[in-house]
């Protein structure tokens, strides 16, 4: 669990450097690309 | 000099907070300058500004949780030394022990309430922080339902917890109340209004100590029992200042910050609530062990009362 909620802060700080990174007009597409991927990041966690 | 330690105690969070304050007043006046030097950095500056209050507002309270895991894992450390020299006495010395309503299923009780807290209820609240930072860092990806969640789960364990102490000190007969209901009605009333999240709470286990301790004094001294609840009470008492202390900063920041700082620090501080009643369950094992030994002391010694 320890392993996971850290996993999950720091992937949730790469996320935000690249959301900031990214042109603003492409936000709402690269929002959704990274909630899919901390989506698969818990189910791979969970239940792989 | 006691006094002075008192007081250190309970300035101390407060102390912390007004650091904390001055450091965010300072990185505040410098991101300010950096928009306004550079007007693109705008939200960079702001996550910059997050994660300083992160950083500056996390050290008091994961010390708090260290703190109580320690406490939690030094208990269960002494049980696994004293369970069988406790169970033994419990079963040679029955007579006198029935006299503090202690039983096997009682310090068995004991025993999986402490391995409960350590396992589950602390790394569950720890996880709350975590979801809480991740859904003021990134709205988009909120996490708020599941740290609610979380802490209610947390409140639901320790109030079942804390209802079945009472009912095993109550089949016993020890805990038939023998004190007046209009003096301490009041008191009850003001803790329940101004201890958010957690009053009710408090006051019930309050109830179920001073009871308790009514029916204890048989056996012990009236100081030794002002010891021994002073001691097992201490760290409860300093994490809810503590919580108090980070309530204080969210209401003096509110004015100055956006909603997403202020609101960070008012989970924070909801999370030590939750934390605080979760450390009653700790005080209440602390208490009890600490008498069972006392019990097994005066028993070895031969003599019933101090």
């Amino acid at each position: 669990m320890r392993d996971f909620l850290f996993g999950l802060l720091v992937y949730s700080v790469i996320v935000k450097i690249l959301l900031l990174i990214i042109p603003q007009d492409y936000e709402e597409e690269s929002t959704t690309l990274f909630k899919m991927f901390v989506a698969l990041y818990c189910i791979n966690y969970f239940f792989l | 000099m006691k006094i002075e330690q008192l007081t250190t105690f309970f300035w101390e969070p407060f102390k912390e907070q007004i650091f904390a304050l001055r450091s965010f007043f300072l990185y505040g006046f410098l991101f300010l300058c950096i928009n306004w030097l550079i007007p693109s950095m705008k939200e960079w500056t702001r996550f910059f500004f997050l994660i300083v209050v992160i950083m500056v507002t996390i050290r008091p309270v994961f010390a708090a949780f260290e703190k109580m895991q320690s406490i939690t894992d030094q208990l269960m450390h002494i049980y696994v030394v004293l369970s069988p020299l406790l169970t033994s006495s419990l079963l040679l010395g029955s007579g006198l022990f029935s006299v503090l309503a202690i039983s096997p299923v009682f310090l068995l009780f004991l025993q999986t309430i402490l391995v409960v807290v350590s396992k589950f209820l602390i790394p569950m609240l720890i996880a709350t922080l975590v979801f809480d930072f991740i859904t003021r860092m990134i709205p988009e990806l909120s996490f708020a339902k599941m740290s609610d969640f979380l802490r209610m789960s947390v409140l639901s364990i320790v109030s079942a917890s804390v209802v079945v102490y009472a009912m095993l000190l109550a089949a016993n007969g020890v805990i038939v109340g023998s004190y007046s209901n209009d003096l301490s009605e009041p008191i009850k009333r003001l803790i329940q209004q101004n201890i958010p999240i957690i009053g009710s709470l408090v006051t019930e286990s309050l109830n179920t100590f001073k009871t308790y301790s009514s029916t204890a004094i048989v056996t012990t001294s009236t100081g030794l029992l002002i010891s021994v609840w002073g001691v097992t009470i201490l760290p409860t008492l300093n994490i809810l200042i503590l919580g108090f202390s980070y309530r204080f900063m969210s209401a003096v920041l509110e004015p100055f910050t956006d909603s997403k700082v202020n609101g960070l620090i008012e989970d924070i501080s909801k999370t030590l609530f939750i934390l605080c009643a979760v450390s009653f369950l700790i005080a209440f094992a602390y208490f009890f062990t600490i008498m069972m030994v006392l019990l097994m002391i005066q028993m070895q010694i031969g003599r019933g009362g101090a």
